[in-house]
């Protein structure tokens, strides 16, 4: 799993980022974090949305969707869309590592119009399991660990 | 007098990682070896607290728990090596590619300023390359290597008559290459703590304890050039590939698949350079020092996988035991010849069909990765090929001279 993430503090306004621990350039959040949000690429520009759901009774109340459940359908009656989280490190299990272009995920919206976003996981490779020793890991854009 | 440079990239792999990632700078890195178990290169900053080359990821991640852990991907490593000698390639042509992240420049007959050489060579290739260089200057390959190992990181060392006794004098013996632990402790017992005491010992003494190559060190530390720069790798004696199984495993197609994925690595080279094999020794690693071989005697010499895969099978299958976990292959070809020395056959002329083959996979790979088309024996590793991060290993870096 990841539960952490780093992103570059250029891809967004000061504004934008308030509340949220930067440090080295880097913003840092946390899917525990009081204020947790992920960092979205659109094309109209790139925005912070609410990571996974803690308070919305419709949504699975977790930051992480398993890759098989979304093939199998299971979240069709959601109907979530994919999206693109802007990192560039991440944590998972005590272990802090590199990411290229980003993490897939999905968005789905709650019962009160607002867009949550789910961390898209998938069964550890054994490279990763060995570095990290989780069991599954983020689908990561371009890149294999 | 000769004229040598040593150029060593300093953290090399971190510093590769660097140039496409910034936001690792002034951080600890440590890149992770073939399995992600161990961590095979660090930063400065990583070192700094104490992590040493092939500390397992659990200790460093314990010691340095805000590291940064990055796959390694030596197909990358191998890029920015060539980007590095194509500027160096302007201070001279004759140069030597020791090693993915080391080379010697031979600057004889070259005018000017050693230091100021040095200093350009080394902002040209921060500038362009975006790594970090330490370089040595001396009129012998070894002192230039120990020179360049001296000032790091991104230090710059010109040993000549002036200051090299000096030099010498503050230099411990085991920074002559080749001198490791138990070599050390052989010269210290003789007295030989400095490479100052390592010349003024008689060169019978350094010959018997450290044969040849030891005696050619010791001309070479008193400026007596020995040892070339070398432009061309010697032929090789042997060509194997080969690499650890990812959690070991008892799973015989699996293991044969992984085997054939090697085989495949080791026909690429074959046809790289231009060699062929009369014999080829199939190795299955149980644990450290406890491994099977089998060796396969060729019909004639051949780089062909029609040729090679079924010797392949043969020693696998003599050597697998069913319900047994293996940690590793090797597959080894020696001896090898050249393709160009090949005796013509007057009547059998190849399977044309099969050449044609041949060459047309080898464009495909050239063109879309090394793995691209492949052999189905090797379908049971799909896994390992789902990662292009494996595609190249460290031996798959081309004309270096050692690992």
């Amino acid at each position: 799993m990841c539960t952490i993430i780093e992103f570059n503090i250029l891809e967004f306004s000061k504004d934008a980022l308030v509340g949220l621990r930067i440090s080295d350039g880097q913003v840092r959040v946390g899917f525990t974090d009081r204020l947790s949000v992920l960092p979205v690429r659109s094309l109209s520009g790139n925005c912070l949305l609410e990571w996974g759901n803690k308070m919305d009774s419709k949504l699975p109340r977790t930051g992480f969707c398993k890759k098989e459940s979304i093939l199998m359908g299971k979240w069709s009656w959601l109907c979530p869309e994919p999206v693109e989280i802007v990192a560039n490190r991440g944590f998972s299990n005590g272990t802090w590592f590199q990411i290229r272009e980003g993490i897939k995920g999905v968005k789905v919206v709650g019962r009160d119009g607002k867009e949550h976003v789910y961390l898209l996981t998938e069964p550890s490779t054994h490279y990763f399991k060995t570095m990290t020793g989780a069991v599954r890991m983020p689908v990561l854009i371009g890149q294999v660990i | 007098m000769k004229t040598i440079a040593h150029i060593d990239a300093d953290c090399f792999y971190v510093s590769c990682e660097r140039v496409r990632d910034s936001s690792l700078c002034g951080r600890p890195v440590g890149v992770l070896g073939n399995q992600g178990a161990c961590v095979i290169a660090r930063s400065y900053e990583m070192k700094e607290r104490g992590i040493t080359v092939a500390t397992p990821i659990w200790k460093a991640k314990k010691i340095c728990p805000d590291g940064i852990y990055v796959k390694r991907d030596f197909a990358w490593y191998g890029a920015v090596s060539k980007a590095m000698h194509k500027v160096l390639r302007r201070y001279s042509d004759v140069l030597e590619f020791y090693s993915v992240d080391e080379c010697f420049l031979d600057l004889t007959g070259i005018d000017g300023s050693w230091e100021e050489m040095a200093l350009s060579m080394q902002r040209d290739i921060k500038e362009e390359v975006g790594i970090p260089v330490s370089i040595g200057i001396a009129p012998t390959r070894s002192l230039a290597k120990i020179g360049s190992d001296k000032n790091k990181p991104f230090g710059i060392s010109v040993v000549d008559q002036s200051n090299l006794d000096e030099f010498l004098k503050t230099t411990p013996v085991e920074e002559i290459c080749g001198v490791g632990r138990r070599l050390r402790r052989r010269l210290h017992s003789i007295g030989v703590r400095s490479c100052l005491d390592y010349v003024r010992t008689p060169r019978r003494t350094i010959k018997k304890l450290l044969f040849k190559p030891g005696e050619e060190v010791w001309y070479e530390l008193q400026g007596k050039s020995l040892l070339p720069v070398r432009t061309v790798r010697p032929q090789r004696q042997v060509v194997s590939r080969g690499g650890q199984i990812p959690g070991h495993s008892s799973d015989k197609n699996y293991i044969f698949a992984l085997v054939m994925r090697n085989l495949e690595r080791l026909l690429e080279a074959l046809l790289r350079y231009e060699l062929e094999i009369l014999k080829l020794q199939v190795v299955l690693q149980k644990s450290r020092d406890k491994y099977y071989s089998s060796l396969q005697v060729l019909p004639d010499y051949s780089s062909e996988f029609d040729v090679l895969a079924p010797a392949v099978r043969k020693g696998f299958d003599a050597l697998f035991n069913l319900g047994a976990s293996y940690g590793a292959i090797h597959l080894i070809g020696a001896p090898v010849r050249s393709v160009h020395f090949k005796q013509l056959n007057l009547f059998d002329h190849g399977d044309q069909r099969k050449r044609k083959i041949y060459e047309v996979k080898h464009l495909i790979n050239a063109k879309f990765g090394m793995f691209a088309l492949r052999s189905a024996t090797t379908a049971d590793a799909n896994e390992i090929f789902r990662d292009k991060n494996s595609d190249h290993e460290i031996c798959d870096i081309e004309g270096k001279f050692c690992f």
